[in-house]
Formats: C-alpha cells, structure tokens, sequence
C-alpha cells in the first residue's frame, strides 16, 4: 500500500479534451446547484433556527420531484450535479476547519474532555448497537450517519461523513432531516425540564455535549454571561474535533484500509490557522462565506439525487432511535458531571 | 483473479452512491443477459460486452463526468498486474 493511497481515493488522469467535456456539460447543473445553495442561505437566514444544509436538500428534493420525472431533462443536469459533489465537499470539510478551535481544545478541563469524549463514544456505539436491533434494523452505513450526525455535529458532520461512509443520497438526506427535528425536540426536552435542576455550566456543558447542531447550542445558550456562553460552545468544539479521529475509524471499517481522505489532513491544517494567524475580519468573513455556500451547494446536490418520496417514508424509525440515544445520553451526562468542576 | 463481474459491481455500487439505487440499477439492468442484485452486485450474465454495455448506460446519464467515475471506481481494482487478462473498454482505459 503506497502512502499517497492512504490519503487519495484512486485518481484518474484528465484529458485536454476530458477537462472541455466536462466542463460543457456541467454547466447547467453546476449553476443550479450552486443557485439553490444560495436559495438556502437565503431561506436560513431569514428563518431562524433553520439549518441551511437541511434546507438546502430539502430544496434538492424538491426540484428533484419536479426534474427527475423527466429523464432527458434530469440527464441534462446530473454531470454538472455529480461535479458538485466532487468539489463542494471537499471544499467546504477544508473550510470548517475553522470551526475546530484548536486553542479552546488545549486548554480545556481534562476531565470535561475526557466526559465530551466518553458521550460521543458512548452515543456511536448505541446507535449502532440498538439500530440494529430487530425493531430498527437499519443498515450499518444508515448508522454511521445517524451516529456522526448525533455524537459529532448535526448537519455538518452528516455532509462531512455521508461521501466517506459511501451511502445513498436517500439516506443522507433521511439523516439531515431527522437530526433536525431531533435537535428541536431535544432543545425544548433540556430547556424546559433540565435547566431548572442545572447550574449554569452545567446547562452549557449538557447543551454543549448533547445538542446536535451549532445553532440550536447558541439558541440554549442565548441569555446567558457571556462567559457561561462561551464555555457552551467551546464544549461544541471539542466534539468538532473529534472528527479527527472519528473519521478515520470509520473509514477503516468501511474500506477495511487506513484512509485518512486528504481533505481531512487540510481541515486540521485549517484549524490551527484560524487559532493561531491573526486574521483580517474580511479574510474570515470571506472564507465563512465561501464555507457556507460550498456545504449548501454540496447538500444540494445531495438533495437532487434524493427521492423525496423514499425520504419521507424512511424517517420514522431513525428518529425514534435519535431519540432513545439522546435520552440515554442524557442519563450518562447527569452520572458524569457529578465528578466535574465546571 | 479479477473478474468483469467485479469491475460492473464496482462501478455499480459507486453510482448507487452517486445517484441513488432507484437509478443506478434501473440503467444497470437495462444491459442485456445481465442479473445485478438489489446492493449492485453482478450475480451472473458479466463479461467484454456486458461491461461495455453498462459503461454506455451510464455515459447516457451523466457523460464525461460519469466516464471519470466509472474509471475511478475501478481504478483500485487494476492496481498492479490485476485485471490484465481483462479487455476494457476504451472509456475505461
């Protein structure tokens, strides 16, 4: 096994005439993805709480139900959507790097690094234990997602996970979709009953630690000092971080092969540029910008190549096992914080 | 030894991947003589013309774009002097 197969999918070498082929016939499906990407910022912004990437391949669907009724038209779209994929995934895992906070990482309580780990352990490990119970029976790449989406970070982690677990666009676009109304539910379930019976740090460390996306943490959060709010997200991060390894377990479980994918090595990269370079606040916003519309744009493409109607009929039981690892989560978060100090 | 059933199951599995089962097996069993089971395995019916035939299907679908997916997802498995006993076709080569 060389070393550039450890960090490379095989590659495949490009024509001149290749290069124009390709690029002529993507066009028209490279600007609709990348339009819908754009349609989904828009959305999310202006609805609050709505995650770009879910809206962004719940858009796909739908423009999929429209097209993919008509083969020629759909034919006409589908390279440029498949070139997308192939460069906004890559692109958008590099750019989140920026989320990893090496710093915060570093310089956390050992022991509340040692709890985020065991709950992300923990929450991988039953979801793909009691998902393949006789109830669930739900396939082992359907797990992973389920188990990245809830142990790591929502809908980011799902898009960073799903081309490397190689499953169907159909069971992506399943995971998205429940981990966002998994999230709704579990942030109503810990602001109403749990934080009355928690300290403030704990409240951010169990919001941290649980909460599946981003936005919903700093929803919980919202009101708070502003240290309690930080101490919140930086729990978050340390769960990003964990994609490090995560990624390459899985990789190795699937592929029965190391594979760290590059993007991965370049994503750390990014991680310890934006903790350590000082950064003009328009380099950050540009590349924030960038990151945004290469994950909506990827998701979108996702979306494209999803069945709406096969989503729908697949959700019930992926979210009703969401829910049983959330609440035992749950219950490990509230054994465990009794030997911490916040 | 490396087989054709092998290659068409590769490039199968990657386009379930891509673009879902629905379609990928619809085009895949649209090659004559050949039988490809619900998770993209060839089970029978694989060989020079059957492998020629399903890279056609897919180029229908997606073009050059396809041709650079179906060679990549076979790329692994004619590492070394695997596969030289196998004809490609030539968008595969």
């Amino acid at each position: 096994m060389s070393v550039m197969s450890i960090f490379f999918e095989s590659r495949v070498r490009l024509g001149k005439n290749d290069v124009l082929n390709i690029v002529r016939e993507s066009v028209l499906g490279f600007a609709l993805v990348v339009s819908l990407g754009y349609l989904a910022l828009s959305i999310s912004r202006q609805v609050k709480g709505f995650d770009a990437l879910v809206a962004a391949v719940i858009l796909g669907m739908a423009v999929r139900t429209v097209l993919g009724a008509r083969d020629a038209v759909f034919f006409k779209v589908l390279p440029g959507i498949i070139l997308a994929q192939s460069v906004f995934i890559p692109l958008g895992i590099i750019l989140y790097g920026k989320n990893l906070e090496v710093k915060v990482l570093l310089a956390a309580n050992p022991l509340v690094l040692v709890q985020v780990t065991g709950i992300t352990f923990f929450t991988f490990v039953l979801m793909v234990m009691i998902g393949k119970w006789k109830w669930f029976r739900l396939k082992d790449r359907m797990l992973y997602l389920l188990g990245f989406g809830s142990a790591v970070c929502g809908a980011s982690a799902i898009a960073i996970t799903s081309p490397i677990v190689e499953c169907e666009p159909d069971d992506t676009a399943v995971a998205l979709v429940n981990n966002t109304i998994a999230v709704v539910l579990g942030l109503a379930l810990i602001s109403w009953l749990l934080r009355p019976l928690l300290s403030s740090m704990e409240y951010a460390a169990l919001a941290g630690a649980l909460l599946h996306q981003t936005g919903f943490v700093k929803t919980a959060l919202a009101g708070l000092d502003k240290d309690v709010y930080a101490f919140g997200l930086a729990v978050k991060s340390l769960r990003i971080a964990l994609l490090v390894v995560s990624i390459p377990i899985i990789s190795y479980l699937i592929r029965k092969r190391v594979f760290v994918p590059w993007y991965l090595v370049l994503f750390i990269l990014a991680g310890f540029v934006f903790s350590y370079v000082p950064l003009a606040r328009e380099v950050t916003q540009a590349v924030t910008s960038v990151y945004e519309i290469s994950f909506t744009a990827a998701l979108a493409s996702v979306g494209l190549n999803a069945d709406i109607r096969k989503v729908t009929g697949k959700l019930f039981k992926p979210l009703v096992l969401i829910g049983v690892v959330f609440v035992l989560d749950l219950a490990l978060f509230m054994v465990s914080r009794t030997f911490i100090t916040y | 030894m490396l087989q054709y059933s092998d290659l068409m199951t590769a490039i199968i599995k990657k386009q379930i991947t891509i673009i879902g089962s629905e379609k990928a097996l619809k085009y895949a069993r649209r090659v004559p003589g050949v039988v490809v089971a619900d998770d993209g395995r060839v089970t029978s019916g694989a060989d020079q013309a059957a492998l020629a035939g399903l890279v056609q299907e897919y180029k229908k679908l997606a073009g050059t774009v396809a041709i650079m997916v179906m060679r990549s997802s076979i790329a692994p498995l004619l590492s070394g002097a695997n596969g030289a006993n196998l004809a490609l076709p030539q968008e595969l080569r």
